[in-house]
């Protein structure tokens, strides 16, 4: 288990990340979302004990990762799978790894073959595809057998294949009763992957749910098509709903369902052309959540949207 | 859950050693600049030995079989720098690369890796040099021989003292740009370091009262463990204590640096 206890990062004016809390249980895919910036990776770093907290503490298995006798047989990272020497061979990369942590040669085999690099080992890095760094990084981070398994950004640079590859891997390690944590910039990457995510938004939590409860939250709406908008949106309002204008001229309602609006159009003899119920994705959850989708750079620790699925 | 029942225990120090060698040498760059460095000793040796006469003024045929051998040793010196070179270069680039963040993940007793990243490169260093120095000690030799001169006495302690002591300032001045690249985070540092001590004892020679110091300077000392220092060179036990003082500072430097930072 990752605890995370009023965790802040300060560079200068600059909050990175801004008295998080947070548990990431073991036994399910905890995803850990926000826009880029929004201290994910910062973050996952001290919880690795590579960057030192301006206040606050984050353990694994209730030690800092600094004090975990036999670290990498503990907790398995995955950062930047840039972040290598392109000179080396695969196998030698992991090699120096499975050193530094007492375990044997085999292993490193081994994992090349888990992560589907199995006779490439020889191969330098620098003439590895990005997707196949990023199985090296997770190779690495396998190295150990370990209890708990975070990884930055997993998905990226890998094609559909290695994506449903990743899903593959990190649910079995769940299921094996292992903690995961996996960091997202997008919403969408997580719906098929985590069965819990935590959202992130300028250094703050924002959410802390499960997936089907986050879906479940995630409001629906409407839209209309009509020859008369501005009437339908009267009588719509009078009704209690929120109906508000698109760009195309249709409404976009909400907090009322497709059958109320089609009933109250036909009780008042108005015509529709179009009555189409929109499913919100959990994408619009996630932009909603974290205010401007993250377009903005973080400055300060300021409004850090909703919070409405804070618990 | 299997991981929680297996042994944990520390991987030691020990592992963070058997890493860091295997991340050193453990590639084809490695060797191939290893056996580089080696070449470059005998070329320079070869070089120094044949020009002997233009550039000391005094004829090979009429040169003490000694000195043509200190002068082949100036190949270990040129093996010494590729070395040196290559030590920093080993910590900067995994600065440059952020390989150094994967280094402190697997071990993240960072005093333990300035250690062990000591201990591997003086080995690796030494060990290069060692052949280096022989190899040019052996250039000199055909050199004599090929001019149909006498040769120095294999059986002669000063001829080893003086292979061994050229063999020294490849594995010291590593170390020195080892701790001064992690100092630094960068390859510049480290080598800016090592020649920092290497001209030292020139720019003391330049500065009034600057010949004091150099008693205390790592130059001398090296000289006084290979022999050639002269009569007014330090004792080598204080040599001793001068080389493992400096090295003790550079690697305590390094290590406050590494373990306050963020990587």
């Amino acid at each position: 288990m990752i605890a995370v206890r009023e965790l802040v990062k300060r560079y200068g004016d600059t909050v990175a990340v801004d008295g998080l809390t947070f548990a990431v249980e073991p036994g399910r895919v905890t995803g850990f979302l926000g826009p880029n910036g929004a201290g994910k990776s910062t973050t996952l770093r001290m919880v690795l004990g590579l960057d030192v907290p301006t206040s606050g503490t984050a353990t694994v298995d209730g030690a800092p990762y600094r004090d975990l006798p036999s670290p990498t047989r503990r907790v398995g990272a995955l950062l930047d799978p840039g972040a290598v020497d392109p000179g080396r061979t695969a196998h030698g990369h992991l090699l120096w790894q499975a050193r530094a942590a007492g375990i044997g040669r085999a292993r490193v085999d081994e994992v090349l073959g888990l992560v589907g690099l199995e006779g490439r080992g020889g191969h330098a890095i620098r003439h590895l595809s990005l997707g196949m760094r990023q199985r090296l990084g997770i190779a690495g981070a396998l190295l150990g057998d370990p209890g708990v398994l975070i990884l930055d950004e997993p998905l990226n640079g890998l094609d559909p294949e290695g994506i449903v590859w990743v899903r593959r891997l990190l649910r079995g390690f769940a299921r094996e009763g292992r903690t995961v944590l996996v960091s997202s910039h997008l919403m969408n990457e997580m719906e098929a992957t985590a069965d819990h995510v935590l959202v992130v938004s300028r250094g703050r939590l924002v959410a802390d749910v499960g997936v089907a409860e986050l879906a479940a939250g995630a409001r629906e709406r409407v839209e209309v098509a009509s020859p008369d908008p501005a009437g339908l949106a009267a009588l719509l309002a009078r009704a209690g709903a929120a109906p508000s204008a698109a760009a195309d001229g249709r409404l976009v309602v909400t907090g009322m369902d497709a059958a109320r609006v089609g009933e109250l159009a036909a009780a008042h003899g108005v015509v529709l052309h179009a009555l189409v119920p929109v499913r919100a994705r959990l994408e619009d959850a996630f932009i909603r959540l974290t205010g401007d989708g993250g377009r903005t750079p973080v400055r300060d620790a300021g409004t850090a949207g909703e919070g409405e699925w804070v618990r | 859950m299997t991981a929680s029942t297996r042994d944990l225990s520390g991987a030691g120090a020990g592992a963070a050693v058997a890493a860091e060698w295997t991340k050193l040498t453990g590639t084809g760059r490695a060797r191939r600049a290893a056996a580089g460095a080696v070449v470059l000793a005998l070329a320079v040796a070869a070089v120094f030995c044949l020009t002997i006469g233009p550039t000391t003024g005094v004829a090979l045929a009429d040169q003490p079989a000694f000195d043509v051998l200190t002068a082949s040793l100036l190949g270990a010196d040129a093996a010494a720098l590729v070395l040196t070179v290559l030590a920093a270069a080993a910590v900067g680039g995994e600065y440059t690369t952020g390989m150094v963040r994967t280094t402190f993940t697997a071990t993240p007793r960072r005093g333990r890796v300035v250690l062990a990243r000591a201990v591997t490169v003086v080995a690796a260093a030494g060990a290069v040099s060692l052949v280096a120095a022989v190899g040019a000690a052996l250039v000199s030799l055909v050199v004599l021989a090929g001019a149909g001169l006498p040769l120095w006495d294999a059986a002669d302690p000063a001829v080893w003292r003086a292979v061994a002591g050229a063999a020294l300032m490849a594995p010291f001045h590593a170390l020195v740009a080892t701790a001064g690249a992690l100092w630094s985070r960068s390859t510049a540092g480290g080598v800016v370091a090592a020649l920092a001590l290497l001209v030292a004892p020139t720019l003391a020679g330049w500065v009034p009262g600057g010949a004091a110091v150099l008693p205390l300077l790592p130059g001398e000392a090296l000289h006084s463990l290979a022999g050639i220092a002269g009569p007014e060179g330090p004792h080598p036990a204080a040599a001793v204590l001068v080389l493992a003082a400096w090295s003790a500072l550079a690697l305590a430097a390094a290590d406050r640096a590494v373990r306050g930072r963020d990587v």
